[in-house]
């Protein structure tokens, strides 16, 4: 310790040796130099072209109800287009679709079909490098629905239906492994699931937080618990758009402000 | 003072286990690994010991050329050793995919850009040369290897249009250096997508059209068994076939494609097969499905397929998250927690 405190008090004496013409001339150079990073960055052709145009298009696998669908008219709808459609309006931009295959997602938007991805997606870390996500909009991860009079506080002793083979039965025989005396009761579909809980049979489901919402909207004998697992949905633009990043993100920090983006997913989820 | 940087640290010591034997109520269980890409030996020892214990006892995997020799004579094959070891420490029979073309033997890339599936035919001589080394440096402890994949599509085929005549001579040159160097080698021909593309189409050829256009073009006595591939897509696997229609049971359809050209005394291989449970993707099931579809497959090729030696399920693991549908078609997380469909195909095999 001693050693540390006289090695820092030997660099501020450094320091103050130095003369204060060179200071002044170190920092103009760093400013400078910064200036010069600054101009040097390469400009987001995407956020210029998306504002010369006045269009955003986003990308989209239209077959994921109730994020991502189309209508009969042929529109685009669901929670995400409407979403999408909320934020270029923000930006004083208007929303177009591409419709794209759920796998070829990434592909379209690397090459410059569309300039942002929105369709109920994943953060996915091994692609930050060739891809930039906006803050999550909604977590899709694994809730648990209990009756609306329960007073559920722990796993204990109780009996979880799950939609077999699914993520929430995966998840519910992890739970079974940490939990003394947790029983899974498995069930074929995820509305079988949550029934289970409303006829007594089991005291808990476990099932993704859309289709859980979907459910206790029209189930009031039935209310969300807590979340068990985090399941972010996200935007993604390339990584050579992050003005368009930017403003994406800032659009959404509107939107959830205002209670706009929960207005948005309440009218797709609780109704 | 960068010597740290530069020098190799030591490498993980993952033993080979002692001998195990697979154990299993239901020999033709098989799964479809991909350990290719798999860096850490410890989770291709998991991985395996993980398909062992679920009660398969054969696996098929992928060995890709231009991985071993990625310059020409210089064989390489200490991954693929760690692989073939590991299994047959778990008492596990081994078929090896082979494919992938290294650059030097596919056009220079100045005059052509050709992807990793293209091979010209004055090139078979040296997958030729490849498959004698392989089959030679793996000589009893690979069951047999399956040359290319699903060459009906175009993809597959380095995007040139498919040529069942081109592939049956393919075989022609491979095989007899396989059996030259083992001749207890079982060489597998075939492994087509299927597929009901119409003639002509851009991205490959109907899978029973181009198994008849191999026999015709004299491929017969270039494969001692046939690869195939059975996706069930939306149907069950009982689903009766027809010519029109993919499913399960289209294996049938293929086999009187072999009885008709007189090979009906030849094995069928299912090296990939299954359903899909992504709430994502059009031709997916519902998880619940996927497990009865899967369980009632294995019964059904263990009750109608006395032909068929394996029904080997598309995909085990995979070494990282593909992060779209191709996840719902594994039996475990890349974390190797098992998944539901795992646990009941294991209780099923093993009981």
């Amino acid at each position: 310790m001693t050693n540390l405190k006289s090695r820092i008090s030997n660099i501020k004496v450094r320091i103050t040796k130095i003369p204060a013409w060179l200071l002044i001339v170190m920092i103009c150079l760093i400013i400078a130099g910064i200036g010069v990073s600054v101009v040097r960055r390469p400009a987001d052709k995407t956020w210029s072209r998306v504002q010369e145009s006045g269009v955003v298009r986003f990308g989209m696998d239209a077959g994921f109800m109730p994020f991502d669908g189309l209508a009969v008219s042929g529109e685009f709808t669901g929670l995400d287009a409407d979403l999408a459609r909320e934020l270029a309006r923000r930006l004083g931009l208007r929303a177009e679709f591409v419709q794209i295959g759920a796998d070829r997602l990434y592909d379209t938007l690397q090459a410059g079909q569309c300039d942002a991805i929105i369709s109920a997606l994943t953060l996915d870390a091994a692609r930050t490098q060739d891809f930039f996500y906006t803050t999550p909009y909604f977590d899709a991860g694994l809730v648990l629905v209990v009756p609306t009079k329960s007073n559920l506080n722990e796993l204990r002793g109780s009996t979880l239906a799950v939609e077999v083979g699914s993520d929430s039965d995966d998840r519910a025989r992890w739970l079974a492994r940490r939990t003394v005396g947790l029983r899974v009761l498995e069930r074929d579909t995820s509305d079988e699931a949550l029934q289970a809980v409303e006829s007594g049979q089991a005291d808990a489901a476990l099932a993704d937080t859309a289709a859980a919402r979907q459910y206790v909207a029209a189930h009031p004998a039935l209310r969300l618990g807590p979340r068990q697992t985090s399941n972010p949905f996200v935007i993604a633009v390339p990584a050579n758009a992050p003005e368009l990043l930017h403003a994406l993100d800032r659009a959404l920090a509107q939107v959830e402000a205002d209670g706009t983006l929960e207005r948005i997913t309440s009218r797709w989820l609780d109704q | 003072m960068f010597l740290w940087a530069t020098e190799r640290l030591p490498q993980p010591i993952v033993l080979v286990p002692p001998q195990q034997t697979a154990i299993t109520q239901h020999p033709i269980v098989g799964v479809h690994t991909r350990l290719t890409d798999e860096v850490e030996p410890w989770k291709i020892r998991k991985t395996l010991e993980m398909v062992r214990e679920m009660g398969s006892s054969w696996v098929v995997e992928f060995f890709p050329w231009a991985y071993y020799e990625s310059e020409q004579g210089d064989f390489r094959f200490e991954h693929a050793d760690l692989v073939v070891d590991h299994a047959r420490a778990q008492g596990l029979n081994v078929i090896a995919r082979i494919g992938y073309v290294p650059w030097w033997a596919r056009p220079h890339p100045k005059g052509q850009d050709t992807s990793l599936n293209y091979l010209d035919q004055e090139n078979y001589d040296e997958l030729g040369d490849f498959v004698f080394e392989f089959v030679r440096h793996f000589k009893g402890r690979i069951h047999a290897i399956v040359i290319w994949n699903e060459p009906n599509l175009t993809f597959e085929w380095g995007f040139r249009p498919v040529d069942p005549a081109g592939y049956a001579e393919m075989l022609r040159v491979v095989y007899p250096r396989a059996k030259q160097a083992d001749p207890n080698i079982v060489v597998l021909g075939g492994a087509l997508a299927p597929t009901l593309e119409p003639d002509g189409s851009p991205n490959g050829m109907n899978d029973l059209a181009y198994l008849q256009k191999m026999y015709d073009a004299g491929a017969a006595p270039y494969f001692d068994a046939l690869a195939v591939h059975a996706y069930g897509l939306r149907s069950p696997a009982d689903e009766t076939p027809a010519p029109d229609r993919l499913n399960f049971r289209r294996v049938e359809l293929v086999r009187e494609v072999m009885v008709g050209n007189g090979d009906a005394a030849k094995s069928t291989y299912v090296t990939e097969a299954g359903w899909n449970d992504s709430p994502r993707w059009n031709q997916s099931v519902l998880p619940v499905q996927r497990i009865d579809y899967t369980l009632a497959a294995y019964q059904w090729a263990e009750g109608h397929w006395p032909w068929c030696k394996v029904v080997a399920m598309w995909a085990f693991r995979y070494p990282t998250p593909m992060r779209n549908y191709h996840d719902n078609y594994t039996f475990m997380g890349t974390d190797f927690e098992p998944r539901p469909i795992y646990l009941k195909v294991q209780e099923w095999a093993t009981r």
